[in-house]
């Protein structure tokens, strides 16, 4: 990871809830509409706010302080941040642990691997879809891969 | 330039967010509620405040710096306030 300029502004519960939020009404997007490059939004949106987590090396603490405050009844306990935030704000009943699961391979391995400027999607496609990055990323770093910040 | 410009030369914004955050600087300093006038601390907190408010987003941009930009959110509404305007235009013109 590049250069770590400490920003001296604190990441509140509330900036954390809008951005829960947020990521809520990205999913309800990719839901509603016939695209069918509709998911690349929700898990840009995603890959976006983990990402600078992970550059403060902060993602498994908000990404537990995020399971914490969401509503639902059964909080499993998740380790992985990407998969954490997918679960909070993915519609459960749409969204099984498989999926989840995926989705958040995916992730990992764009996190590895993607150049910054990049966008998800591109990147994504050019490794052959949403898919094969996941395969890849098992494939690579393996199931037991460790969840750094 | 002095160390409080210095830092906050560093936060990188995009266009809508960094006009807000003039904005309330220049409140601040008509307001002169501060004393002494700390301009990166107006900065952080009007930040810290559209943040929380589901305005402003932080990001990580290409060069791998933190940077701040509005949310889908705030450029919707955005949008929706000029195309308002360009309607009243119209119809006034009619």
């Amino acid at each position: 990871m590049l250069k770590r300029p400490s920003l001296d502004i604190a990441f509140t519960t509330e900036a954390l809830k809008a951005n829960l939020s947020r990521l809520e009404d990205e999913f309800e997007t990719y839901q509603t509409t016939r695209d069918r490059d509709g998911i690349y939004s929700y898990l840009t949106a995603v890959f976006e706010l983990v990402r600078w987590w992970k550059h403060e090396r902060k993602s498994v603490e908000y990404a537990n302080r995020a399971l914490s405050i969401q509503r639902r009844q059964s909080v499993p306990k998740i380790a992985e941040p990407f998969a954490a935030m997918i679960f909070c704000t993915a519609d459960p009943e749409k969204v099984d642990y498989r999926m989840r699961s995926k989705w958040s391979r995916v992730l990992r391995y764009a996190a590895m691997y993607k150049d910054l400027d990049e966008p998800l999607r591109d990147f994504i496609k050019r490794k052959g879809g949403i898919n094969k990055c996941a395969a890849r990323y098992t494939r690579r770093l393996g199931r037991g891969a460790r969840t750094d910040d | 330039m002095n160390s409080s410009n210095k830092k906050h030369s560093k936060i990188h914004m995009d266009s809508i967010i960094r006009e807000l955050v003039e904005e309330s600087w220049e409140w601040a300093r008509i307001g002169r509620d501060r004393d002494p006038m700390d301009k990166s601390r107006v900065f952080s907190e009007t930040l810290a405040d559209l943040e929380s408010s589901g305005d402003a987003m932080r990001y990580l941009n290409s060069k791998g710096q933190i940077a701040w930009k509005a949310t889908p959110g705030l450029r919707d509404y955005l949008n929706d306030l000029k195309l308002d305007a360009e309607a009243d235009l119209e119809h006034e013109d009619l």
